[in-house]
């Protein structure tokens, strides 16, 4: 391994040309890294090539784009798990004693008596788990989202006049599509801090994030700009999974920023977009993006008629969202792992959830049933600077100088 | 001897007080005298004790019982003098916290040694009843492994009271293996085993001087070339005065350059020279320095060494030349701070990958790793004035004086300062003060070379928005960057005369004297004809008559602390 100084001169062959470019890579802005990535410099346009400028992410934080603030909920929140299982122990025919035997001392954690578990798990017919049948419990109903703002993407390009949508509370862009958020986002456990100036993550997808992305490959982005980033003009994306973990930094709290990640060239997780920079704001389509998570949680993230909206912010690090309609199934099967202790931790009814998404979806129909099976979605990303290869083309460059200074001591 | 029949079964791992009492007992009469009934051990006059190191006392446990043998506990901390922990080493005793431990330990090896899954491979022989003592067995083991830990036969006495305590215990408790191990954790536990005891006699070739004798020269060999007591190699062929031959001293010292530990004890001279020591309490505010984890602090001390090894042992390079060199090695970790792409096949964080730094990166040579440029900054900004020093009293040997206690840091502390926004600028303030200009200008010239080396290590060109200028000057020699520096460290005399002399006093366990000037002018002609080549000042330094002598005063010193030997030759002569 060799490593050279600014500027960098990389040398990349083409997958989708013949051609050999050498390509010469700008100083780094901000504390960003810039380095080559043979198969988005292969996708800009070689007579440019020389201007052509890369900046490679690392995913930090992915989740729900939520929008918490006045009015969002308007009916209150949904119950607290003691009273919805309350109420469906209730309807299910246990008398008062019974619930208040099984409820005593609710939810007894650390060792002590749990006598509800068993009871909640069939609190449908009695029998079956209910996780697995949710039908076998009525829909109670739960509360939705009844605001006006929210965070998404226009997903079925009808504007203001598309029904359900939202109003996105910066913009004020209509027509915001994000049903996932208006299922979820008046559940004690999907509520976050009052939202100011962009998505806001709830605690469980804090809780649920910070899970995931210490057990999976992470997520990566890379960005090429034909002309550089300095000028509006074209972009290649590529976003995906590593092969490699995440490193947190010393805080505990984040992604370290600087670590090195070879993409995942599964192209089941690997997807290529192009889109267009303007004024820093890199916006991008594609028929479908799909990034391979963990079995765990959530197995992957998949996005119809995907979109991607992403800030190169002055400190170098990436913020923005990715949204599509996504298969809602999947999205409730990765909550059940956790059962009642995503029901009583985070007062997360589930088979209300359930019957809300199956609702709420709002894309691909079932042509036997003609019901939805994806729902409309927005997930907020944070990511910070690192470098991201190509598997087998491991190349190097050195880190330039920042001119750019956060903290008012360089680096 | 503390009588030891009265122990229950099965408590000799933490026997505490008793324990210590023995101990004790066995600290004060190993001081009281020189050993009066060795057979085959030293006879003259003990003059030198250097404490092990806890590096020393570890691999001598897991040279004697094998690497599965765990060490833990807390060791006694070492102290520098004259530059080197090497030579506080002989300035040291054991306090009685640091007592305590050795005891726990030492119980605690004994008890894994003679354990069920240990005693079939380590153990010389069967005891006739497991359940009673065996002095045949017992003795046999513990001659065995006293002639490795006592670095000498064990006299009769010894061997007869160690048997003793073994028989004793076993009688008690009912148990072979609990006597052997008690007596184990005895001799573990002993002076004799914690301090590197160096005995003299007559030294035939100077009438009326000493030399150590073949047990003390084959200690003074193996600490400096491998960091380590000597194997049973070495010490037989002290046992067999085959040491005492130019022939017999010359293959040993062939033999010991030759094995892989050499490295080992390169790591440790250079770990030493370069206070890595001081990695034990370095860390950085994590808010300003997020990169810089616990694990960072790991793999920079690792890099360094790394890199020295490499350039020295492997490539066989010229010492100047660790200065400058492109060639290193990285994790992804340290890919980070350092800002270049590290991948490891599997993506394992751990992994090394060698790294060669283009010609014209900024970044070259030892002096612009994170275990230089951060371990001599402050936990949230560079410093300059650290990194001046640092090179001035580890590189180049040259003392810098320590600071009046009444300077006023607040100017040079106050990095968000609307005045003075860089470091140079702030700096230059403090130096109007004439209390702190004169030391200032032989450190700062050197150390602001280095802004661009934040206090992490990371690279940088501006600080609070200004450039940062890197022009300094090192005796004379100016330059513009940390590569200049470099190349300035590179050229300058001092840079070898510095590590010549670090290696010298490392091997003789002292700072040097008035008397080592001859010797120290044939090292340094022998050092520049080699090509400033390190393996030949260590082999060189290894043949040295001079490191075996003993000076005259030191024959009344016979307690911890009386230091080391190595007397002037005469000439500085080698073998």
């Amino acid at each position: 391994m060799t490593g050279s100084a600014t500027p960098h001169r990389m040398r990349a062959r083409s997958e989708f040309s013949s051609g050999e470019h050498e390509l010469k890579l700008k100083p780094i802005k901000g504390r960003q890294l810039v380095l080559g990535l043979a198969a988005v410099l292969a996708l800009t346009n070689s007579a440019n090539a020389a201007a052509a400028e890369t900046r490679s992410f690392v995913v930090n934080w992915f989740y729900l784009a939520s929008y918490f603030g006045e009015g969002d909920c308007p009916d209150g929140l949904n119950p607290s798990a003691a009273e919805f299982y309350r109420r469906d122990l209730q309807r299910a025919g246990h008398s008062k004693e019974e619930i208040d035997a099984a409820l005593k001392d609710f939810p007894g954690e650390g060792g002590a008596p749990q006598p509800w578990i068993p009871l909640v798990i069939v609190r449908g017919n009695g029998k079956d788990n209910i996780y697995a049948a949710p039908e076998t419990a009525p829909d109670p109903r739960i509360k939705l989202v009844a605001g006006r703002f929210g965070y998404g993407f226009n997903l079925d390009g009808l504007g203001d006049k598309s029904p359900n949508s939202f109003e996105d509370p910066n913009t004020h862009e209509r027509g915001i599509n994000n049903q996932l958020y208006r299922a979820l986002s008046c559940i004690r456990g999907f509520r976050g801090p009052a939202s100011s100036g962009g998505p806001t993550k709830s605690n469980l997808d804090e809780v649920h994030w910070d899970k995931l992305r210490e057990e999976m490959p992470a997520f990566v982005i890379s960005i090429t700009a034909s002309n550089g980033f300095s000028t509006d003009g074209d972009v290649s994306i590529v976003i995906g999974r590593a092969l490699e973990t995440i490193t947190r930094d010393a805080s505990g709290a984040n992604v370290q920023s600087g670590m090195t990640y070879t993409l995942d060239p599964n192209p089941r997780t690997r997807n290529v977009l192009t889109g267009h920079l303007h004024q820093g704001v890199i916006s991008a389509a594609s028929k479908e993006v799909n990034l391979l998570a963990d079995n765990y949680i959530v197995n992957a993230f998949e996005f119809e008629k995907a979109h991607l909206r992403l800030n190169l912010k002055p400190d170098g690090t990436l913020s923005g969202m990715i949204g599509g309609y996504s298969p809602w199934y999947p999205l409730y099967h990765g909550m059940t792992v956790g059962g009642y202790v995503e029901e009583y931790a985070s007062s997360v009814d589930l088979p209300g959830v359930y019957y809300a998404l199956k609702k709420l979806a709002d894309s691909d129909p079932d042509p036997a049933t003609k019901e939805n099976r994806a729902i409309s979605a927005a997930y907020a990303i944070d990511a910070v600077p690192a470098f991201v290869l190509e598997l087998g083309r491991q190349q190097s460059a050195s880190l330039q100088p920042s001119p750019t200074d956060p903290k008012g001591q360089g680096q | 001897m503390i009588p030891l029949t009265s122990i229950r079964r099965g408590s000799f791992r933490a026997r505490g007080a008793l324990a210590i009492l023995a101990a004790a007992s066995l600290l004060g009469s190993a001081y009281a005298a020189p050993d009066q009934s060795a057979q085959g051990a030293q006879s003259g006059p003990k003059v030198a004790a250097r404490r092990l190191s806890e590096d020393q006392y570890r691999q001598a446990i897991s040279d004697i019982f094998g690497p599965t043998i765990k060490v833990g506990g807390r060791f006694e901390p070492e102290i520098r003098r004259d530059g080197l922990l090497a030579t506080g080493s002989g300035q040291v005793s054991v306090t009685a916290s640091g007592l305590e431990q050795y005891d726990a330990m030492a119980h605690d090896i004994a008890a894994q040694v003679v354990s069920e899954k240990h005693r079939a491979t380590l153990l010389p022989c069967k005891p006739a009843d497991v359940k009673s003592a065996d002095d045949a067995c017992a003795s046999q083991f513990l001659g065995t492994v006293g002639f490795l830990l006592f670095r000498r036969p064990m006299t009769n006495d010894e061997l007869q009271s160690h048997t003793k305590i073994a028989g004793d215990t076993a009688r008690s408790l009912h148990s072979f293996y609990d006597g052997l191990g008690e007596a184990l954790a005895t001799l573990i536990e002993s002076p004799k085993f914690l301090f590197l005891k160096q005995g003299a006699e007559p030294d035939p070739d100077h009438s009326g001087q000493f030399r150590l004798d073949s047990y003390g020269k084959a200690i003074q060999l193996s600490l400096f070339l491998w960091n380590a007591p000597p194997d049973r190699q070495l010490l037989e062929a002290a046992r067999d005065k085959s040491l005492e031959t130019d022939h017999g001293f010359a293959a040993q010292v062939d033999r010991l350059m030759a094995s892989p530990r050499l490295e080992r004890g390169v790591r440790a001279f250079f770990s030493d020279m370069l206070g890595f020591d001081e990695f034990s309490t370095l860390s950085k505010d994590p808010v300003l320095y997020p990169k810089f984890t616990l694990k960072v602090v790991e793999d920079a001390r690792e890099q360094t060494l790394r890199t020295i090894v490499d350039h020295l042992l492997t490539r066989h390079g010229d010492y100047r030349n660790l200065f400058t060199t492109p060639n290193t090695f990285l994790t992804t970790r340290l890919g980070s701070i350092y800002g270049v792409p590290v991948t490891a096949r599997g993506g394992w964080p751990d992994a090394w990958v060698p790294y060669t730094y283009a010609k014209d990166d900024p970044r070259a040579g030892i002096l612009s790793q994170i275990s230089f440029v951060a371990l001599h900054a402050h936990p949230g900004r560079s410093s300059p004035t650290l990194r001046g020093k640092a090179l001035r009293e580890l590189v180049l040997c040259q003392k810098v004086p320590v600071p009046p206690a009444n300077v006023n840091f607040t100017l040079v502390n106050d990095v968000k300062n609307s005045q003075f926004k860089t470091t140079r600028d702030r700096l230059t303030a403090h130096r109007t003060a004439p209390t702190c200009a004169g030391c200032h200008k032989i450190m700062d010239p050197i150390g602001l070379a280095m802004e661009n080396f934040d206090a992490d290590g990371g690279f940088r060109t501006t600080e609070n928005g200004v450039s940062i200028d890197t022009t300094g000057e090192l005796d004379g020699m100016k330059f513009d960057s940390p590569a200049g520096l470099a190349k300035a460290v590179q050229s300058d005399p001092a840079a070898t005369t510095c590590v010549l002399q670090r290696t010298y006093e490392y091997a003789l366990g002292r700072p040097l004297g008035k008397g080592d000037n001859s010797t120290i002018k044939a090292l340094s002609d022998e050092f520049a004809a080699s090509g400033y080549k390190v393996p030949e000042l260590l082999r060189t330094v290894a043949r040295t008559d001079a490191l075996y002598a003993v000076p005259r005063m030191d024959l009344s010193l016979n307690t911890p602390g009386a230091g080391a030997v190595g007397a002037a030759a005469p000439t500085g002569e080698t073998r």
